[in-house]
């Protein structure tokens, strides 16, 4: 069992920067998920880890010992981590039962032991009755618990797994995140999961890193990433909030006052008076109002989801972006105008539009 | 868990260095060495003396002549077959295409020698087919073969097949929509293939007709067999012809010769490289490949026009060469009640010699496939996937001792294993150890080719899963790497087999009383004059060859695009 540390690592291709200057505290146990845009760096940040991928600059440590510096890397091999790769990567010319004892073969685990530590890893994701199988003799779901089970066999300190249920169904994948969920809490051995999808990654997390262009913009627990982004990409990303122009213009008691295109409105956050910051809204947060009071504008299009339809507004307000709200009951039309309430906004702490 | 610091991948770096001797030692320095050789001053001490002293020989400027003046008209002879064998057998949709392009392949499957010896067999005065049409020459008269025109065709019908496959490449590659959209703009089949398909393939022509002339420049065989007995001299054979006659004392002055067979060489294959370069538009991949145009009537008329044409040029020489192979004695008609075995009794039973030279090449053939398989997998692992670039400049150098030709390749083995080797007092020179040394380092690229075109298809996630797993590089090459491109390495290792098993031209430098190759044997009973023998030993190899090609064939099914070079 081991955490990992990164250190103001820096991992350069040529021109490209895949990762910048990212420093990162992982807890022993943890289950810490990475999450960005495509191209962030996410997967190179784990490759790091593995040790695939020498840093530019900046240190790796697992646990207290530095296995990676510039120039320098300790081989994968060497490494106690397991690995679920987004393609499975099983190897084809072996059965189940040979792709999940092969880390202990090569590690040398005795025969008796062995057997109960494959049998272990498949009864535990259900795959008991599957031993003999080749991998193309599975489902797409049945790799995917191969790959976890031939990576829990070696009881890794570390557990990384890089979009593992990308190339799954919708049904499966919420079947799975349970299962990875459940894996976790049975192991507690830290996991490291990379996922460009924010629900996956809120619902299973301890702690999420948002990555953007190689840096990590902000480390928190998925409520205080929700509620409280520390930057404008990540209020962007996680919730889809949106984020719109304030200007502060005194506080209450716990809240301060902001003024968005003539409006005011409650926000939490710190910021004073007369200062121009950036505000991020949701969705749930928002509502058609019926009293008229609120941001003016125009109903362009809705989107049944169900329980409530998302209604998107474009304020009248020059240059102002279009707000989502989320609308229980018939949906005004198209064209029509109306005004939007703000229940609640977060005030960013960095950065101004 | 305390760790030594040490540099990443250090048995990777083991791995690789062990390759680079390799590849060095049998390769590279030879090459080297021979370079350095042929530049020496002369006996006199003038600088570059061997060079100069070869060059204004005229014995050299003939040959030199003679290769060039033979090699062109060749590589007009192959171009003209090979691009019209391909054209048809691509863009038409005749039939039994599959039978077609196995006969237009045959010519890359028989060896120089025995190819030159069918046709030998085919248009002599005594020939068993064309002499009961009434087409053979007078009795007594010389084969109208043992001249120039007759290296030209047979040498051009020989390197017809290397043009075929870069023009069918070329063309599969002219993207579908290019040509439809020719047709929707009105023009007919022949002004599309004129106007559209030719300008985008000829590149792959030019770069089969580069590789056709770089072949007949190297190439022995068909020169010795019918240019020596025609007086007719290329570089090779004057090669040959001054160490046969004077042994290892005229290294210095066969290396300068060896340099500018290479020289011509190099330029044909910067030719190709041009073409090849050239070409790359036509290549985008995305697009549906060609279908071929509707012949309507004519087809059955183009049919039989192919079917001919390829009996004439690939399979009547060998009949010639099976029947002259069963002759019963001079004069006697051949017929089943008339044929004998005698001649293959005589080869395997009466002639120690040939039963030796048999063993011998099964011996070098095999262990070149094997040890050359061997090598390649690392290799191909380490330029191929873990994208090593030492590895990678390794594997472009592997592939020098093919491309120059053999002959300049035997020499530079002379030069570097005739002294013993170095810590002991053995020299492989006068043994069979010599000639393997050359294969190994000769075939090397033949394996590595497919093997590298395997190792693409593999993921490189089936390498990293088994590294996190915990196994080193020995441990992921045996468990991993070598079962995924196994079929791959087996079919280079194959297309060594056929390739050293008919090995001449390399062996004939070589080979001593007692380490004979069966190419060197069939070249050499020829020689004594036992024509009959020779084809029977012939015919022999060749069945061992396509048998050997058929069972490639069969297992191509199951293989990467590109690993089996005649796959139709
Ligand atoms: N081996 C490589 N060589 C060159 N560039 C690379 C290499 N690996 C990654 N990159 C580049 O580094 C950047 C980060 O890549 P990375 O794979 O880490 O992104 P990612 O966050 O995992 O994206 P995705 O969600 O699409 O998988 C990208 O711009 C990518 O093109
Ligand atoms: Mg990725």
């Amino acid at each position: 069992m081991a955490g990992v540390t990164f250190d103001n690592v820096s991992k350069r291709f040529g021109e490209t920067r895949a990762v910048e200057g990212a420093s990162l505290e992982i807890a022993d146990g943890e289950f810490f998920a990475l999450l960005g845009p495509s191209g962030c760096g996410k997967t190179t940040l784990l490759r790091l880890v593995a040790g695939f991928e020498i840093p530019d600059d900046g240190i790796v440590k697992l646990g207290d010992v530095l296995v990676g510096r510039p120039g320098w890397a300790l081989p994968p091999e060497k490494r106690r981590i397991g690995m679920v790769f987004q393609s499975y990567a099983l190897w084809p010319h072996m059965s189940v039962a040979e792709n999940v004892a092969f880390a202990l073969r090569v590690r040398r685990v005795k025969e008796e032991e062995r057997v109960r530590r494959v049998s272990e890893a498949l009864e535990m994701v259900g795959l008991a009755g599957m031993a003999e199988r080749r991998p193309h003799e599975l489902s797409g779901g049945q790799r995917q618990r191969v790959a976890l089970a031939r990576c829990l066999a070696m009881r890794p300190d570390v557990v990384l797994l890089d979009e593992p249920l990308a190339n799954l169904d919708v049904h499966l994948r919420e079947t799975m995140q349970m299962e990875f969920a459940r894996f976790h809490k049975e192991l507690g051995t830290t996991f490291i999961y990379v996922t460009h999808d924010q629900a996956e990654a809120l619902a299973l997390a301890d702690r999420v890193a948002v990555m953007d262009a190689g840096g990590v913009e902000q480390v928190a627990s998925p409520r205080t990433l929700y509620a409280e982004p520390a930057t404008e990409m990540v209020a962007r990303f996680v919730g889809r909030g949106i984020v719109v122009p304030a200007l502060v213009i005194g506080r209450t008691s716990e809240r301060v006052v902001v003024d968005i295109w003539g409006t005011r409105l409650p926000a939490r956050g710190a910021g004073a008076s007369g200062e121009r910051r950036s505000l991020c809204l949701r969705a749930e947060d928002l509502s058609i109002a019926t009293n008229g009071g609120g941001i003016r504008g125009r109903v362009t299009g809705g989107a049944y989801h169900g329980a409530a339809t998302l209604v998107t507004v474009q304020p009248d307000a020059d240059g102002a972006p279009e707000l989502k709200v989320e609308h229980a009951g018939p949906p005004p039309e198209p064209g029509s105008a109306v005004a939007v309430a703000a229940r609640d906004g977060w005030i960013i702490p960095r950065g101004y539009s | 868990m305390a760790l030594p610091v040490r540099s990443l991948f250090s048995s990777e770096t083991a791995l690789l260095a062990v390759l680079t001797c390799y590849v060095a030692a049998l390769g590279l320095w030879p090459l080297a060495r021979l370079f350095v050789e042929s530049l020496l001053p002369g006996a006199s001490g003038e600088p570059l003396g061997l060079l100069l002293g070869q060059w204004q020989s005229a014995a050299t400027q003939r040959a030199l002549v003679n290769t060039l003046e033979s090699s062109l008209l060749a590589t007009a002879v192959s171009v003209v077959i090979g691009t019209a064998a391909a054209v048809a057998l691509t863009l038409t949709d005749v039939r039994a295409k599959a039978a077609l392009t196995f006969i237009a392949m045959l010519p890359l499957l028989v060896p120089s020698q025995i190819t030159a010896l069918a046709w030998i067999e085919l248009t002599g005065a005594n020939s068993l087919i064309l002499g009961p049409l009434g087409l053979a020459p007078a009795p007594g008269a010389t084969n109208p073969l043992y001249s120039m025109w007759g290296i030209v065709l047979v040498m051009g019908i020989e390197s017809s097949t290397l043009v075929f496959l870069a023009v069918r490449a070329g063309l599969r590659n002219v993207p579908r929509d290019l040509i439809e959209a020719a047709r929707l703009g009105g023009a007919h089949p022949l002004r599309v293939t004129a106007s559209v398909i030719v300008p985008l393939a000829s590149p792959a022509m030019l770069a089969g007709a580069a590789l056709a002339f770089v072949t007949s420049i190297g190439n022995f065989g068909i020169p010795a067999m019918l240019g020596i007995p025609g007086r007719y001299t290329v570089l090779t054979t004057l090669i040959y012809q001054r160490l046969q006659g004077f042994g290892p004392r005229v290294l210095g002055e066969v290396a300068a010769l060896a340099l500018i067979l290479t020289a011509l060489a190099v330029i044909g294959l910067l030719l190709r490289a041009l073409a090849v370069r050239r070409g790359g538009f036509a290549t985008d991949g995305t697009s549906a490949p060609l279908r071929p145009f509707r012949l309507g009537r004519g087809r059955i008329l183009m049919e039989l026009l192919l079917w001919i044409a390829l009996a004439c040029i690939a399979i009547l020489p060998l009949l010639a060469l099976l029947a002259s192979s069963l002759a019963p004695a001079l004069g006697v008609p051949l017929s089943i009640g008339t044929a004998t075995l005698d001649h293959y009794r005589f080869a395997l039973f009466e002639q120690e010699s040939t039963l030796r030279a048999f063993v011998n090449s099964f011996m070098l053939a095999f262990a070149a496939a094997a040890v050359s398989a061997a090598v390649a997998v690392p290799l191909a692992y380490l330029s191929t996937m873990r994208r090593n670039p030492a590895a990678c400049a390794l594997d472009i150098l592997a592939d020098a001792p093919y491309a120059v030709p053999g002959t300049v390749l035997a020499i530079a083995i002379i030069l570097v294993f005739l002294p013993p080797i170095p810590f002991t007092d053995i020299s492989l020179y006068g043994t069979l150890g010599i000639i393997l040394v050359a294969y190994l380092a000769r075939f090397l690229a033949l394996a590595l080719r497919p093997t590298v075109a395997g190792m693409e298809t593999v993921s490189k996630t089936l390498d990293e899963a088994a590294q996190v797993a915990g196994a080193g590089v020995l441990r992921r090459l045996t468990s991993v790497i070598l079962p995924a491109v196994a079929p791959s390495a087996a079919a280079g290792a194959l297309l060594i087999f056929m390739t050293a098993f008919n090995e001449l031209t390399v062996s004939v430098l070589l080979w001593s009383t007692g380490n004979e190759t069966l190419g060197v044997a069939v070249f050499f009973l020829h020689y004594e004059g036992n024509s009959p023998a020779a084809a029977a030993v012939a015919t022999i190899s060749i069945a061992v060859t396509l048998a050997l090609a058929f069972f490639t064939s069969l297992m191509a099914r199951n293989l990467p695009e590109g690993v089996v070079p005649w796959r139709a």
